[in-house]
């Protein structure tokens, strides 16, 4: 009796020693941590969100959740709130992602030039980009507070306004202080991955250039920026995906406001879904920007792939 | 314990403790609550403040069983600006669980932070035993909520009766009770009398025409301005928009929970005002206000009326009482006085910050849940709190309105906040949709309907707006 138990027990892990032992088995054990990892906690949400946009599901309602197919995204189309939202999303990411990658291309040029204290102002610079956005969201709220703002204080004092700026009040206004907040913040990572790039370039290309005659433009627009391009694009297209899908910044400031100038996609889903209670129209506006990203995400790879 | 007890009041009346300090200190050291809110009361730093006669215990209570506790209870529970009130909502949590064997986890959040976490736990059938949820939202958990009714007509009997506004948040057409009303956070005009003086006024407006004369003449003297938020402020710009909206006679759906009516005339009426009011009295720093925003206004002596609960008076005070304090601070609380809501031509209709007590159905400790929200509710833990909270946090029972404790009678300045309940309701007011209603109050549409109107989109086209969103929600 013991014996065969022995036996059998022996086998098993001669199996599985095998297993091992082969190139196909070892790879699948070892790749099968990640994958469930995935599975979990991308795929599965993936998967349950596509369910939820295509239902009219309600919070805490167990009766509902009715398959209503597209009804969901047919009436968004027709929500006033929802067609300004996809507006101010866009208008949110294009216009903080060109300023980004302008300021960062000049960061990166000039943290190129630096020499004097090379390191100290690299990593200074970083600092926006590693504070938790959340953290820094609220370090803006009292930067745009309607009494005690810095800026207004500063500008008052320099003799610059009358009266102090209402940050957030008006829509045009806010918009435009949430864009600044995402650009501060954003800047570090265009000026850092694009002077990564810039030093990968080779030093006699300028210097060919220079004898050639080109000056600083010159050098920048005919060595740089072609040179530049693959990095500039890949940093872009993350960036934008990135912007597109921003919440905490919008969250801490505005919650939206004023008067709905401020909501993004994930700023409105959370509020549909979670404080409205209509899980299924939430699930729909979120899933709204996934085309979008699906765009950005396979020209992204296809640049990539074409490099390699 | 006298001893004790001596020394800390001593330590609290030189000002070598704080009073959140005190009540912690206090409490580890056995002095009783009432004691404890008796002293609080007795050391205010304001003149006006009498000393509050400690509450007795009712008699004849008879001991209930020991409640069975499966792991621990949790709540999460909404924290007053009135920061003493916590210290003591801690110490009676803990107290309970001392007295029963039983371990309590109590964790303070703020009011939008409460909603996400009602909404996890209901979907997910998780999370804590107790959550206090903000205005009619229990409404929105229904199903997931376990029934109350019992605890709520007891506290009912024994307290005088429950204010309607009470039931508008917890009772719907079942008639069942699926939250306990906690407390409302009592709402005025707070608004600076001798600035009024200056402008020939020796009193509050009794209407809001009068506050726009008043307001008119602030501003032609170019005195400090009038503020109420405009913008997503949850408590205070929700206070401002639904009382005009329901002074003037306009409401969002008729009775019956489905029919739209806010294209009316009495909802222009409204709008009409609010904008003259906005163009000709305001800061225009209202668009943006947040809760905490129009506190800090009034301190700094920005504005000259806005409406709150007493904790821009609480501020003032605190400020004030400083050490070396500058004249202008003392001026400043010196002038702030409070008055009841002006009427508008449909009478009084106050929109009401409250909070109820929800236990989800998926708690294990359903009964325990009761049982502590039975002694939390009962007077002697809720007396100190009621009493710490200056009137912030009151309960909707109207046997409280004569007691001699509340901050109404003992603290002349707060008179005007007594029985603010009488007055109030929720959005969604007068059907009792109550989930409809929430999706509307959380989507900001009576909020952005008056903001629009105040910044360029004409009367007409902000109800429509108003209108075709609202009937969405109502269908």
């Amino acid at each position: 009796m013991q014996s065969t138990f022995q036996s059998k027990h022996f086998t098993r892990l001669q199996r599985l020693g095998d297993w091992l032992n082969s190139e196909r088995g070892l790879g699948y054990t070892l790749v099968a941590p990640a994958v469930i990892l995935l599975l979990g906690l991308i795929a599965y949400p993936f998967c349950l969100s596509i369910y939820l946009s295509l239902s009219d599901r309600l919070l805490a309602v167990a009766s509902s959740g009715r398959f209503i197919g597209l009804g969901n995204f047919i009436n968004l189309l027709d929500d006033s709130i929802f067609r300004q939202s996809v507006w101010n999303t866009f208008n949110y990411a294009f216009v903080s992602v060109f300023f980004k990658l302008v300021l960062g291309m000049l960061m990166a040029l000039v943290l190129n030039e630096i020499t004097f204290l090379k390191n100290f102002f690299r990593g200074m610079l970083l600092l926006p980009w590693i504070v938790p956005t959340s953290l820094s969201a609220l370090g803006w709220l009292w930067l745009y507070d309607s009494q005690y703002s810095v800026f207004s204080w500063i500008l008052l004092n320099l003799g610059l306004i009358q009266e102090k700026i209402i940050w957030l009040g008006s829509p045009v206004m806010a918009m435009l202080s949430i864009q600044l907040v995402n650009i501060w913040r954003g800047i570090p990572f265009f000026g850092i991955s694009l002077l990564a790039g810039m030093q990968t370039i080779s030093q006699e290309l300028y210097e060919a250039a220079e004898i050639d005659g080109a000056n600083a433009w010159h050098r920048f627009w005919q060595v740089t920026w072609p040179l530049l391009m693959p990095v500039t694009l890949v940093v872009t297209l993350f960036s934008l995906v990135q912007t597109f899908a921003d919440f905490q910044i919008v969250y801490v400031l505005t919650r939206g406001g004023p008067v709905n100038s401020t909501h993004l996609f994930a700023t409105l889903a959370h509020q549909t879904a979670i404080l409205s209670g209509k899980l299924g129209e939430g699930a729909a506006i979120s899933l709204f920007m996934f085309p979008m990203l699906a765009v950005a995400i396979i020209l992204q790879l296809r640049y990539l792939q074409q490099r390699d | 314990m006298e001893q004790i007890d001596r020394s800390l009041v001593k330590r609290l009346q030189e000002g070598k403790m704080t009073r959140r300090e005190f009540i912690v200190t206090a409490a580890a050291a056995g002095v009783s609550l009432s004691g404890i809110a008796g002293i609080l009361a007795s050391c205010a730093p304001t003149p006006t403040a009498t000393a509050v006669p400690v509450a007795p215990k009712p008699a004849g209570t008879v001991a209930p069983p020991k409640p069975v506790v499966t792991d621990k209870l949790r709540m999460k529970l909404r924290s007053s600006f009135i920061t003493e009130g916590n210290e003591v909502l801690k110490v009676v949590a803990q107290q309970w669980g001392k007295e029963n064997g039983v371990s309590v986890e109590v964790d303070l959040a703020g009011m939008g932070d409460l909603q996400t976490i009602a909404g996890t736990a209901a979907e997910t059938g998780a999370g804590p035993d107790i959550v206090e949820v903000f205005v009619n939202t229990p409404h929105v958990y229904a199903e997931k909520l376990a029934d109350m009714s019992d605890v709520a007509n007891e506290l009912g009997a024994k307290f005088g009766g429950w204010y309607d506004l009470a039931k508008e948040a917890c009772v719907p057409a079942s008639g069942k009770w699926i939250g306990l009303p906690r407390f409302y956070a009592a709402h005025c005009i707070v608004y600076r009398a001798d600035l009024f003086k200056q402008v020939g006024h020796d009193k509050p407006a009794e209407t809001w025409d009068e506050l726009l004369a008043i307001g008119k003449k602030l501003k032609e003297k170019k005195l400090p301005p009038l503020g109420f938020s405009l913008a997503h402020a949850v408590g205070d710009g929700s206070n401002f928009v639904y009382s005009m909206l329901w002074s003037f006679g306009g409401r969002e759906v008729d009775k019956d929970g489905k029919t739209v009516v806010i294209n009316s005339a009495e909802t222009a009426k409204a709008i009409d005002f609010v904008r003259t009011l906005f163009q000709e009295t305001m800061t225009p720093a209202v668009l943006q206000w947040t809760d905490a925003e129009n506190n800090r206004a009034f301190v700094s002596g920005e504005v000259a009326v806005t409406n709150n609960a007493s904790s821009i008076w609480w501020q003032a005070r605190n400020v004030q009482s400083i050490v070396g304090a500058p004249k202008n601070a003392v001026d400043l609380f010196n002038g702030t006085q409070h008055a009841l809501y002006p009427a508008g031509p449909a009478g009084r209709l106050l929109f009401t910050e409250m909070m109820s007590s929800i236990v989800f159905s998926y708690s294990k400790n359903v009964d325990a849940a009761k049982a502590f929200l039975r002694y939390l509710n009962d007077r002697p833990q809720m007396d100190p709190w009621v009493q710490a909270n200056l009137t912030f946090c009151t309960p909707l029972l109207k046997g409280y309105e004569e007691l001699p404790l509340m901050p109404w009678n003992s603290i002349p300045p707060l008179r005007p906040f007594k029985a603010a309940a009488q007055y109030g309701h929720l959005p969604g007011y007068p059907s009792t949709n109550g989930r409809a209603a929430g999706e509307a109050f959380n989507k900001w549409i009576v909020h952005d309907m008056f903001a629009k109107a105040c910044t360029g989109t004409s009367t007409k086209d902000a109800i429509v707006w108003a209108e075709e969103q609202l009937k969405k929600i109502y269908k």
